[in-house]
């Protein structure tokens, strides 16, 4: 069956995946899951090795950017961008990752076990998921985890089960949302979705002044296209991208070029194996 | 991360099941209120009448096998009843549902659902009944119940009829089960689930009274092992005999052996079947 032949007819609102179950309130939703989650399930928080995580691939991050500065996405009034996924993806990621230099993550991820791919999935958190595999060199990472359908995995040993009272305890700014899918109620949990907003908001206001800035002029040794407009020779530069992996993998390519995108804006000078960024300049971020 | 079900640090327990596994609710009332409560504004269980073009059909393969292990490996002589393994349990249940269908056609609506991830309308439960359609019923129209998975819609939806709480709840011999998937509530209806439990070891008796008694002999014009125990190469005294233009063609031996069964004739361009 096609999905765009006759008789069938997708409306542009049916989804299949992330929808979630209709249950209002946040206590309510915490009873309606631990009243029917499946014997063997529970919610755990811990550290899970990053090893034992689905890290997305960078290429929807990438081409995400690549859209922001080719079409000068950084122009747009900050308000205008706060409910446009794509066009809000490149504020949130340098917020999500300035802090997460600063002071780390705050909340823990919240991860599920996904039979369907047999791989534990970060949701929500895409953007985190980001971050984490781009600049977390550490290997363990603080989770919220549920293992769907009772599954159990050797890491949990470590993890400890979070009880519905501690649960409604966690944070006031706890927010879940519940989605049946593999035959259970698979809790998606965000702490702190509440500031989301205004930070995007900050954030946008703070990369048009980056990028309208006489002073945001770059020196790199490689090519990386999108940031051309900025290009300055090595002595005038304020800042220094240093590519040192001469034979990069397409997907370490995309690594590379994302992580370029956002230090520049972020004032974070790094170094790694095949990366060095050099800021001659220091400013505070938001 | 490993993606092997059976590799270390893996464990998948027996209990960890990810589809046909009902929520735990309790009576049907409740069943049924959870349902209306959390399924989506645009999802409705509908009746209706569709043709069986369009739902998925099994195929009959995996039947061929299981009359063959019923037959041979004498699994007649066991109990059969709803908590039976399905080697035994499938023969007799698939007897009594082509019974039933010869003598009446379907008596009640079939639960019907979309699948988003395989695109196709399925059948649960229903099953066995599947097979009957298969081998019995194909291209006709059935009545069904409807489940229009995350609010789909189908031009063969136009002139179902949306089924409401209390229609529901006043169905006789309702029972229903709730799968959480798709992040949807989808109901699966039956409304013959009680039946099960006296016309299994009816018809199980019936068969292995049939295979048991001394004058039961079979002809075959092809080769057919199903019932190597009893055949006879006399056509005039043979208490049944098969003429079946392709002994490979599937369809046409679960036919032959459900007809044999159940004692009733049959006749098709391709098998006939005579007492």
């Amino acid at each position: 069956m096609d999905e765009n032949s006759p008789p069938y007819k997708i409306h542009p609102h049916v989804h299949f995946n992330l929808e979630s179950l209709p249950v209002f309130g946040t206590n309510e939703r915490i009873d309606f899951f631990y009243k029917y989650r499946r014997a063997g399930e529970n919610l755990y928080i811990g550290n899970i090795d990053k090893k034992d995580l689905e890290l997305k691939h960078s290429k929807p991050l990438f081409d995400s950017l690549e859209r922001y500065f080719d079409r000068t996405h950084y122009k747009i009034n900050p308000l205008a961008i706060v409910k446009d996924f794509d066009k809000r993806l490149f504020p949130k990621v340098c917020w999500l990752t300035d802090s997460f230099f600063k002071i780390g993550f705050k909340y823990p991820v919240c991860v599920h076990y996904n039979p369907r791919i047999q791989q534990n999935v970060i949701h929500p958190g895409s953007i985190r998921n980001h971050v984490i595999k781009l600049f977390q060199e550490t290997t363990l990472v603080n989770c919220l985890y549920f293992n769907t359908g009772g599954v159990e995995f050797d890491f949990m040993k470590d993890l400890k089960v979070l009880t519905k009272e501690e649960l409604l305890k966690f944070n006031k700014n706890l927010e879940i949302e519940l989605v049946a899918d593999h035959c259970s109620i698979i809790p998606h949990i965000n702490v702190g979705q509440d500031s989301v907003s205004s930070n995007i908001e900050t954030w946008q206001e703070f990369i048009y002044r980056r990028l309208t800035s006489p002073s945001f002029t770059v020196f790199t040794n490689a090519s990386i296209q999108l940031l051309e407009p900025w290009y300055t020779d090595k002595a005038q530069a304020n800042i220094e991208i240093e590519i040192n992996d001469v034979t990069p993998t397409d997907s370490e390519w995309l690594d590379i070029l994302c992580k370029c995108l956002i230090l520049v804006i972020i004032g974070k000078s790094y170094k790694s194996k095949s990366l060095t960024v050099t800021h001659k300049i220091t400013f505070d971020t938001p | 991360m490993t993606a092997n079900l059976n590799d270390y640090p893996y464990l998948l327990p027996p209990s960890a099941r990810y589809q046909l596994q009902m929520i735990d609710l309790g009576s049907n009332e409740e069943k049924v209120d959870f349902f209306y409560r959390y399924k989506r504004k645009t999802e409705h269980l509908y009746l209706g009448v569709i043709s069986t073009k369009i739902v998925e059909l099994e195929g009959v393969s995996y039947i061929v096998k299981q009359f063959l292990n019923y037959l041979q490996g004498e699994l007649y002589l066991k109990e059969a009843n709803r908590d039976t393994h399905l080697s035994v349990k499938i023969v007799p249940k698939l007897c009594w549902l082509a019974d039933s269908y010869l003598t009446n056609g379907f008596q009640y609506p079939m639960c019907v659902h979309y699948n988003p991830r395989i695109q196709k309308n399925v059948m649960h439960p229903g099953s066995t009944r599947n097979h009957i359609i298969s081998l019995f019923h194909k291209n006709k129209n059935i009545e069904v119940l409807y489940f229009n998975t995350g609010g789909v819609t189908f031009d063969f939806m136009t002139n179902f009829k949306i089924i409401e709480k209390d229609q529901l709840l006043s169905y006789n011999g309702l029972s229903i089960s709730i799968a959480l998937d798709h992040c949807s509530t989808i109901p699966h209806i039956n409304l013959d689930e009680h039946a099960m439990d006296t016309q299994l070891p009816v018809w199980q008796n019936k068969i292995q009274s049939r295979l048991l008694n001394s004058n039961f002999s079979v002809y075959c014009d092809k080769e057919l092992p199903h019932f190597k125990k009893w055949i006879t190469p006399d056509e005039n005294t043979a208490q049944v005999k098969i003429y079946i233009k392709d002994p490979n063609d599937k369809d046409d031996i679960v036919k032959a052996c459900i007809m044999t069964l159940i004692g009733r004739p049959y006749e098709s361009p391709s098998l006939r079947v005579v007492l």
